[in-house]
């Protein structure tokens, strides 16, 4: 599950265009195509999407449409550090509001170079309800989360990097 | 000698891969450790099913790394139920199970449960005790489960398999006396009336959801080659007719109907989709399916096709289940080795194929119109039927979609034939149906029940009731579009006739409990974040709708005078109901009505006196 992605800075446009060409998709459905480009890249770069219009032969705008309609494109990179929520009915009976409340607590509380490498999101149920409360931390899947539990695995994260 | 090991999303994520891990390096080379979908007890994962000659068969449940160890050593070295120290370190054994055929002999295990809630394990030490006298260590046990609640205490014994229930206290000294010498049981008190019907979930848990062998060894596409060989289109359409299927995706709309609708159109090609977007939160009937049993729901997509006509096929699977998506993708490149997708298939003459289309994030997209503009990429705004999409759908082309339930049911009438299926359920609620019962419940798990049982059953004598503690105050069923069932209801029979009069809908099965603790009125607020965070804007009676009803509720916890914001809700709920385009922005204000007209006072708990209300 773990996913790693290119830093986005690091990638020319060749590359991107070169990515953009090997898609091997059926030419007829940009979600698919943008499924990949989200794997590859951790979201959707700008410069990306045009490569794609030129491809599928439709304006950007018919891309930027299908972009911000679903929760699950981003057009911006998440942050190194991804902390996603499940706010599904189940988990919501079983307080996630308070473990986004606490990811982003904890976010505020970094230091503010850190803050912009922990992106918090939240999933509307991912049909796993006799584990509620979870949460992904960098693509780790933690089931039954608790106060205590969320905190601990969130000082994880951190205090790993600060090691490497 | 297999042990079948539950390797389903919601395995993997309570820890699945290190017990496989384990037991593949102790047992590999003796043992076929088989990685199966779920059998539907998601409360016990990571669990194993042992199935052996030599040894009871039980399910272990609640795995992890600290007693793993026990159970190698007791039970796989030495062929004894694990130690304490096993069940103290949170592991369970669950009974009353078994898929293995019955064997005669002198008992060798015995298991024993107090089904009678709450007090579960108040007799826990005094049970085992007396059993020590009767038996020796690691012959008997204490089950956390045997699949029904309320009947007493209940055993089973090995290798009988047999399961015997409703015992008081007081009886089971010469109970466990009688049986330590080898003495029958008075047949009367055999446990033999299964709650569960498992008819389209009946190999969940049973077969290696990654293996098309193994799902032909348990009769899977056997539907579609007797339909090809022996029956018409029109004579499949009919069998599903005869058993009164209904959409089990939430609206209940007839099977065939929908079938003949497109059948009858003379536009070609035509297409079928699986709308596998399961997006209702607290719900998953379908990812189970999907993970389980992937080859059951293609081959129904197969028989769709083959009743209307359709050479093409899709799933659109919701891209939060990447598991069901990669299983089904593997399931339909299986499926094309074996024949049973590409060009004429069977020698039948009959050809169909199969794409696997993945959706972003859209709740809207389970409305049909939705998802077939999600499905041509797109994004996924609904549009106003008629054209149903049974005449104008995707590409414009005459377009069938079925839940994915719904398409898993077909194979199994086929076999068994619609008049059987028909004689299952209740007035126009036929047949069997999967729920996914989860919040403040006792055992959080996967039921197929046949329609027309009443919800209490459900709740209390198959998943046992509430924890320890709580009280029940309301079941919510049908997700964001759905009600509630207050705990005064509960005797309610679970068909679609029955919940659309007290003002809920099935739905597609999502059951979530609630206790005492919950208020509706904030639960409330919690779903209208959800619908206004999905709807997808293009009607303004949902966009305006929904954000000013968030609104009101916000005023509502924060204090404003109950009885106007609940005329306001009202006034806008109806309006939206009336005039939303599409199923989303409609139904969105059924739990609204549902939780005023059965809980009004949740409403008025939270207006602070002395303070006018908010502007």
């Amino acid at each position: 599950m773990q996913r790693i992605y290119l830093n986005p800075a690091a990638v020319s446009h060749p590359e991107m265009k070169k990515f953009v060409d090997g898609l091997q998709v059926e030419n007829d459905n940009l979600i698919l195509a943008l499924h990949a480009v989200e794997n590859h890249f951790g979201y959707i770069p700008r410069e990306v999407a045009a490569f794609l219009a030129e491809r599928f032969r439709i304006p950007m705008a018919r891309i930027y449409e299908v972009i911000t309609f679903y929760h699950y494109f981003r057009t911006k990179p998440p942050g190194r550090h991804l902390i996603t929520v499940c706010n599904g009915t189940t988990c919501w009976l079983f307080q996630s509001e308070k473990l986004l409340q606490m990811a982003h607590e904890f976010k505020t509380n970094l230091p503010e170079e850190k803050q912009r490498e922990v992106s918090i999101e939240e999933v509307r149920c991912i049909g796993c309800c006799a584990l509620a409360p979870l949460a992904y931390i960098d693509g780790q899947l933690h089931p039954y989360l608790n106060a205590e539990i969320f905190q601990q695995e969130l000082e994880k994260v951190i205090s790993c990097e600060d090691k490497a | 000698m297999k042990i079948r090991l539950n390797f389903d999303s919601n395995a993997i994520a309570a820890g699945a891969a290190y017990v496989g891990e384990a037991l593949q390096r102790e047992l590999g080379k003796t043992w076929q450790i088989i990685k199966v979908g779920t059998n539907g007890l998601s409360y016990a994962d990571p669990q194993i099913e042992v199935e052996a000659e030599h040894l009871p068969a039980v399910i272990f449940g609640k795995l992890n790394a600290h007693n793993i160890a026990y159970l190698l050593e007791d039970f796989f070295q030495h062929g004894l139920f694990p130690r304490e120290e096993f069940f103290r370190s949170g592991g369970c054994i669950l009974g009353g199970r078994t898929f293995m055929k019955k064997r005669g002999g002198a008992i060798t295990h015995i298991l024993v449960s107090d089904t009678s809630l709450p007090l579960q394990d108040k007799n826990r030490a005094y049970v085992l005790s007396l059993l020590s006298r009767f038996f020796s260590p690691g012959q008997y046990a204490w089950a956390l489960d045997f699949g029904f609640y309320n009947r007493g205490f209940a055993i089973e014994i090995f290798p009988q398999s047999e399961v015997y229930a409703g015992f008081s206290i007081e009886e089971l000294p010469e109970l466990f006396g009688l049986l330590s010498q080898g003495q029958g049981l008075a047949i009367h008190k055999r446990f033999s009336e299964p709650l569960q019907l498992r008819l389209v979930s009946k190999n969940c848990g049973r077969m290696s959801a990654e293996s098309i062998e193994e799902a032909l060894q348990l009769g899977g596409y056997d539907a579609l080659q007797t339909s090809l060989k022996k029956l018409s289109p029109e004579a499949v359409i009919s069998e599903v007719e005869k058993s009164g299927l209904r959409g089990r995706g939430g609206a209940g709309y007839p099977t065939a109907l929908k079938w003949k609708l497109t059948r009858q159109e003379k536009n070609f090609p035509k297409y079928v989709i699986c709308n596998a977007d399961e997006g209702d939160p607290g719900a998953f009937m379908d990812r189970s399916l999907l993970e389980s049993d992937p080859h059951r729901v293609l081959e129904g997509l197969i028989l769709a096709g083959y009743a209307i006509g359709a050479e093409q096929g899709y799933f659109y699977i919701r891209a939060e289940y990447p598991l069901a998506t990669q299983r089904i993708r593997r399931a339909v490149e299986e499926a094309r080795q074996y024949g049973f997708l590409g060009k004429n298939i069977l020698g039948s003459g009959f050809s169909f194929d199969v794409k696997v289309r993945l959706g972003a994030g859209a709740y809207v997209c389970g409305e049909e119109t939705a998802l077939i503009a999600s499905l041509e990429g797109k994004r996924g705004s609904p549009v106003p039927r008629p054209p149903y999409p049974s005449q104008r759908g995707l590409y414009g082309k005459p377009t069938c979609i079925n839940n994915v339930e719904t398409l898993a049911t077909i194979p199994e009438i086929i076999l068994r034939g619609g008049d059987y299926f028909s004689t299952i359920g209740k007035g126009k609620s036929l047949g069997t149906k999967i729920f996914a019962v989860s919040g403040q419940i006792a055992k959080t798990q996967l039921v197929e029940v046949p329609m027309g049982m009443p919800l209490k059953i459900l709740i209390y004598d198959i998943c046992g009731g509430l924890p320890a503690g709580k009280q029940l105050k309301a079941v919510q069923t049908g997700g964001p579009s759905g009600g509630f069932v207050p705990a005064s209801l509960l005797d309610i029979p679970l068909t679609y006739e029955d919940f659309l009069a007290i003002g809920s809908i099935i739905g597609s099965g999502g059951l979530i409990v609630l206790d005492e603790s919950v208020n509706l009125a904030e639960f409330m607020l919690f779903y209208l974040n959800f619908n206004v965070d999905e709807s997808c804007g293009k009607c303004a009676p949902c966009r305006i709708g929904g954000f000013q009803l968030r609104h009101l509720y916000q005023e509502l916890l924060a204090g404003a005078d109950a009885e106007r914001q609940i005329a306001k809700i009202k006034r806008i709920a109806y309006a939206m109901k009336l005039a939303s385009l599409c199923g989303l922005g409609k139904a969105a204000c059924n739990p609204i009505f549902s939780s005023l007209h059965f809980f009004p006072e949740d409403y008025k708990l939270w207006a602070k006196k002395n303070i006018s209300t908010v502007p």
